[in-house]
């Protein structure tokens, strides 16, 4: 049974694999604070407080250059964070097949403190026009932030989260993807849950898919 | 991804900007860049994407820092390139 991803049936054989072998790699964890140093598997990682990140940044951005473009910002700066780390795991872990990449990504999402990841049944990933992936990313640190501030946001807050995957799957699949957060807990819904898309078909995807809800 | 990619939120972009930062500025400010590179907002493609932009970084140029006005204009092409492609 998985622990660190939820996905549909026919997908759980690969993900079990991801799980063990993404586990593997984050149990090689080295906290050497006397150097300075985080390294796991040899690869150099950072903590970061949360809240620096959601917080801090975001409003400071905003109040330079008000929402849109710090939100556009944000949400390209995680693609291209998502495709980084795509790649270099596809490439450590000599993953080819589209599939098993993504497989990788919210295992990998899920151990670093992003969200954990719930693959709904209506996805089809596939490397052509038709890829779709609707999912719900439970426990956001953008949203969990947000309302532990007691607020309510009158739009999704979890750009960091649509922007990681959209990027880790765009890599997976060779696709130009983007994730739109159509529900949010920290405006008041019940989950945080995402469509993906190719990029010159989201907003029709995301339209039709909350049509069909 | 954010919704905001359409030529009239651009264009509320922009304009947002200047008053930030130039509350002075005329609400007239993307028709001095229109003017400048010859290209409304509307037409811009991937072809002359950067005359425009380059005649809004000058202008942004005027009323910020020059690496603000580099950065904002950066997140803007992104903004437009993707409100081309959606629109294909």
């Amino acid at each position: 049974m998985l622990k660190t991803v939820k996905v549909p049936p026919q997908f759980e054989q690969i993900f079990a694999k991801a799980e063990k072998t993404v586990g593997d790699f984050f149990s090689k964890i080295e906290m050497k604070p006397s150097q300075g140093l985080i390294h796991i598997a040899g690869d150099r990682y950072i903590l970061m407080r949360g809240e620096s990140i959601f917080s801090t940044l975001r409003d400071s951005m905003v109040s330079q250059f008000g929402e849109a473009v710090t939100d556009s910002f944000l949400y390209d700066l995680a693609k291209t964070i998502g495709k980084s780390d795509a790649r270099r795991f596809a490439e450590k872990l000599g993953l080819t097949d589209p599939i098993a990449k993504l497989s990788a990504g919210p295992v990998h999402f899920s151990h670093s403190g992003w969200a954990l990841v719930d693959i709904l049944p209506e996805s089809a990933p596939s490397s052509d026009d038709n890829y779709l992936l609707v999912y719900n990313h439970p426990n956001t640190f953008e949203s969990e932030l947000y309302i532990g501030q007691g607020k309510k946001s009158d739009k999704p807050v979890c750009l960091f989260s649509a922007g990681y995957s959209a990027g880790w799957c765009s890599y997976s699949f060779d696709l130009d993807l983007d994730a739109k957060e159509i529900m949010c807990i920290a405006k008041g819904d019940s989950d945080c849950r995402f469509v993906m898309a190719p990029s010159t078909k989201l907003d029709k995807r995301a339209a039709d898919y909350i049509k069909g809800t | 991804m954010t919704d905001h990619n359409g030529p009239n939120i651009i264009h509320d972009v922009i304009t947002d900007i200047f008053r930030r930062y130039a509350p002075q500025a005329p609400d007239n400010a993307l028709k001095k860049i229109e003017d400048k590179c010859g290209i409304v907002l509307n037409k811009v493609s991937l072809e002359n994407i950067d005359g425009f932009l380059g005649a809004l970084q000058e202008e942004l140029a005027g009323v910020m820092e020059e690496w603000k006005a580099r950065f904002v204009a950066g997140v803007i092409k992104q903004m437009v390139v993707r409100s081309i492609k959606k629109e294909k």
